[in-house]
């Protein structure tokens, strides 16, 4: 036994030293996995030793598959488990190792106030989520290993599996939302299954038949834990997921923290939606608005994209009214930088040919053709309720508007 | 030599159509997954399927290297043909085979969209594909399977880097030039090499190292390396409709804090305009270093942020309009490219209107800030009276630009919608749901 697992480091040791070395310094340099117990930031980095896990798991069998070698180390006094274990736990110490020495040198290495996030638990829970991630590529090319011989015939076996698994991802999403957590276990463990199982009953076949029993042995599980999704108790808890907000990848709070908007971009439409967070509810927004300015008293700007991502001329002006969503539509220019009046009855801003003061409660609105104020941003501003002031363009010196139309002074 | 050629081509396609058939069946599946925003680890279907298919390609180029250099001499011996011919038609009908997936990939990739849409995938798909297929079969002939493998794995993933980092920010087009630009001469000069390579063989194995890696060097290692820098070290001037604002103002407008003198793209040196409108009152100010307001404290000071290059600590100051006095007050640990002010990097902060508090996103020293998206920040509360810092929490996912403020809660967003007391610094998350009806 001690000569096999001698063998075997003979023959994978570059893949499994790369790998551990590219967990710790993707881990410890560039933070591949943070130490605070979460499974998001994670780098593209961590796709390093990911890679090197796919194929030091790759390498496993590979080589026994040709010139005889599988028949040779058959017919000495070992067992098929004793050759399954030496295959296998080269790869199960560095998956174990190396996220535990990264961890423990993020510990060490912490800033004091990062340490008090640092819990055991939350330890525990990003180790593990390392474990997790280059465990699925590890033990995916593992169980890859044993239909084919060599690299290449494992890289084919490889694809197929990928293509098997997103097709069944693909029918599943047809009913759920998401697949259930389950799904992403069984990627771990079914070709895990699949090689064990070969490794058992099959080692000795033709490659037809390898790759026949592989075929079976994986698409079992995938299809048993797909169909579980289908259990009421599963459902529920996706149900649960599918209700969140981080369903919207844009999401801008106003000023005064009442309300937000939030658009989720399904091509080529976009739904975007009013979030009144007093009430925590959704009100939908007409489709295809694109976010410009929130003023400080809840008016939200936004303008028109068409399919082609070209934004339409004018904007929508939207406001909450006692419950209620009401739009004014603009047909003109591209307003910038809107400033709510100090008793928040009025907005004013910017547009390439003047300003304009819309009253919410009377809706009406007032233009000024002052001419383009704005280079770099806006210099217009409240002076109080009834008087708005900009930088005239022409002198850079301050102009006054009162709003009542008596006239300007300056 | 047609009859040898056909028979090479016809090996050739015997061999590659599987992984032809494969290669092509990935990434539309992919693409369709993505329409749920499957993610897999923070990483998408389409990355996962681009990562799968990068390995593949790389490990399939090295593995056909392998094999055709162990049967160089052997051919060149027993037929009537250049030692070799065998390796250069696996060379190229190969590749072609890893241009047409990479082609797919950039074609689905392309119709999946985005915010921020590119009409240039499907040939940056191909180059990227192309060039792994290049590099691991050529390091392979020259050295060995698992040097071939090794440098086009870590290359795949530098030119994923890239991709995803186009796929997301298209806009910035001089990277997007220099990573074609350069990917492109990849592929040229790593054809160059293997004609190199196949064609003086009758040279001593030495001259033939040297040759092939002069080549490789520059065209594989050096370019690619040198345009990845780039794109990464890349800073833009910002407009208004990147979300990113370029000045400060108070919510009437009457009050701006804005940047002057923007003559460099790298804004590590500028200065700052503090005008007060009602006041009719104007200070300037220049800044040696990197330095970004954050917000107003009544109506004569402002609060900034200030980082020296490289320093992985940041200084928060207090600018007094009046006096024109600049005082640091609290430093916090962050990321040392924190305020290189890119639109990766800049930190959404507010303070409250009643100047008592602050809240500040910051790239953090743990924090992936190299990938496209903003992910690794965190969220700090500055107290404004007692002049400290306190770390709320690390690595928020950090979307909005916005903050609000009602009492004492500052409302923002983080991927869900959190009040965030800043009395007793717990983030509670808003219960906001989706009608049942947008479900369907």
């Amino acid at each position: 036994m001690r000569r096999l697992f001698w063998k075997e480091w003979q023959e994978r040791r570059i893949w499994l030293l790369l790998w551990a070395l590219a967990e710790v310094g993707v881990g410890v340099f560039a933070h591949a996995q943070p130490p605070f117990g979460l499974f998001r930031n994670t780098s593209v980095w961590m796709l390093l030793p990911t890679a090197l896990a796919l194929l030091a798991g790759l390498g496993a069998y590979g080589s026994e598959l040709t010139g005889g070698r599988a028949h040779f180390l058959y017919s000495r006094a070992l067992s098929w488990k004793q050759v399954l274990l030496a295959k296998l736990l080269p790869g199960l110490s560095v998956l174990v190792a190396a996220p535990l020495i990264t961890t423990g040198i993020l510990r060490l290495c912490a800033h004091a106030p990062y340490t008090h996030f640092m819990t055991p638990a939350n330890l525990f829970s990003g180790a593990s989520w390392m474990v997790l991630f280059t465990g699925l590529a590890y033990f995916a090319g593992f169980g890859c290993s044993i239909v084919s011989s060599g690299m290449a015939g494992s890289i084919l076996v490889l694809l197929g599996y990928s293509g098997a698994v997103f097709l069944v991802m693909v029918l599943h999403s047809k009913v759920f939302h998401y697949p259930p957590i389950l799904l992403f276990l069984s990627l771990t463990l079914a070709p895990l299954l699949g090689g064990i199982i070969i490794a058992r009953f099959g080692i000795m076949l033709s490659p037809g038949a390898r790759v026949r029993r592989f075929a079976l042995a994986v698409l079992i599980p995938l299809i048993i834990i797909s169909t579980a999704g289908f259990l009421p108790a599963i459902r529920k808890t996706e149900h649960r997921f599918d209700q969140t907000v981080s369903n919207f990848p844009m999401q801008i709070v106003s000023r005064s923290g009442g309300s937000a908007f939030v658009m989720r971009w399904d091509s080529p439409s976009r739904h975007s939606y009013w979030v009144d967070l007093r009430h925590t509810r959704l009100l939908p927004l007409p489709d295809n608005q694109y976010f410009l300015a929130w003023s400080s008293n809840d008016c939200l700007i936004t303008q028109t994209v068409d399919s082609n991502g070209k934004i339409a001329d004018g904007c929508l002006l939207t406001w909450l009214d006692h419950g209620q969503l009401r739009h004014h539509r603009f047909e003109f220019g591209w307003p910038r930088h809107p400033y709510a009046s100090p008793d928040g009855r009025k907005v004013l801003w910017a547009l390439d040919e003047g300003l304009v003061v819309y009253d919410l409660p009377t809706d009406m609105s007032q233009s000024f053709p002052v001419g383009n104020i704005s280079n770099d941003g806006a210099d217009c501003w409240w002076q109080s309720d009834a008087v708005i002031g900009y930088l005239d363009p022409a002198t850079g010196r301050p102009v006054l508007i009162r709003l009542a139309g008596q006239g300007r002074s300056e | 030599m047609w009859p040898i050629l056909q028979r090479l081509c016809w090996k050739e396609f015997r061999r590659g159509w599987l992984m032809l058939l494969l290669g092509l069946l990935l990434p539309p599946l992919a693409v369709s997954l993505n329409r749920d925003r499957l993610e897999l680890l923070t990483f998408d279907m389409p990355t996962m399927a681009l990562f799968v298919l990068m390995i593949s390609v790389a490990v399939w180029a090295s593995m056909l290297a392998k094999d055709a250099r162990g049967r160089q001499s052997y051919a060149g011996i027993h037929f009537p043909q250049h030692p070799g011919l065998a390796s250069l038609v696996t060379y190229l009908l190969q590749g072609g085979v890893a241009l047409v997936i990479g082609l797919s990939i950039g074609y689905w990739r392309a119709q999946m969209g985005g915010l921020y849409y590119t009409d240039n995938f499907p040939c940056l798909g191909l180059l990227y594909v192309g060039s792994t297929f290049a590099v691991s079969y050529i390091l392979t002939l020259l050295f060995s399977s698992k040097v071939g493998m090794a440098a086009g794995i870590l290359g795949a993933l530098v030119n994923m880097q890239a991709f995803t980092a186009l796929a997301s920010y298209h806009r910035n087009l001089a990277m997007q030039d220099t990573v074609v630009h350069y990917m492109g001469m990849v592929i040229v000069l790593a054809f160059f090499a293997v004609l190199c390579y196949l064609l003086t063989l009758r040279f001593s194995r030495k001259t033939r190292l040297v040759l092939a890696c002069v080549l490789l060097g520059i065209g594989v290692l050096y370019i690619p390396a040198k345009g990845f820098w780039e794109s990464l070290t890349h800073t833009r001037q910002f407009d208004c409709t990147d979300n990113v604002p370029t000045r400060l103002c108070t919510n009437d407008g009457a009050l701006t804090v804005d940047y002057i003198n923007q003559q460099s793209s790298v804004w590590t040196s500028v200065d700052l305009r503090f005008v007060d409108h009602r006041r009719q009152h104007t200070r300037t100010h220049h800044f040696a270093q990197a330095i970004q307001p954050i917000g107003f404290m009544g109506d004569n000071v402002v609060i900034l942020a200030q980082q020296l290059k490289k320093e992985p600590l940041v200084t928060l100051l207090r600018w007094a309009l009046d006096t024109d006095s600049i005082e640091p007050f609290a430093t916090l640990p962050a990321h040392p490219n924190s305020l290189a002010l890119t639109f990766r990097t800049y930190s959404p902060a507010s303070i409250a209107p009643d100047g008592r508090y602050g809240v500040m996103f910051i790239a953090s020293p743990y924090g992936d800030v190299d990938h496209p998206i903003p992910s690794g920040f965190d969220l700090w509360k500055i107290d404004l009276q007692h002049r400290s810092v306190t770390l709320l929490k690390p690595l928020c996912p950090s979307y909005s630009y916005i903050f609000g403020w009602r009492d004492n809660e500052a409302i923002l967003s983080s991927d869900y919608f959190y009040a965030v007391s800043m009395e007793t610094d717990q983030m509670t998350a808003l219960p906001v749901a989706i009608p049942q009806e947008e479900k369907e």
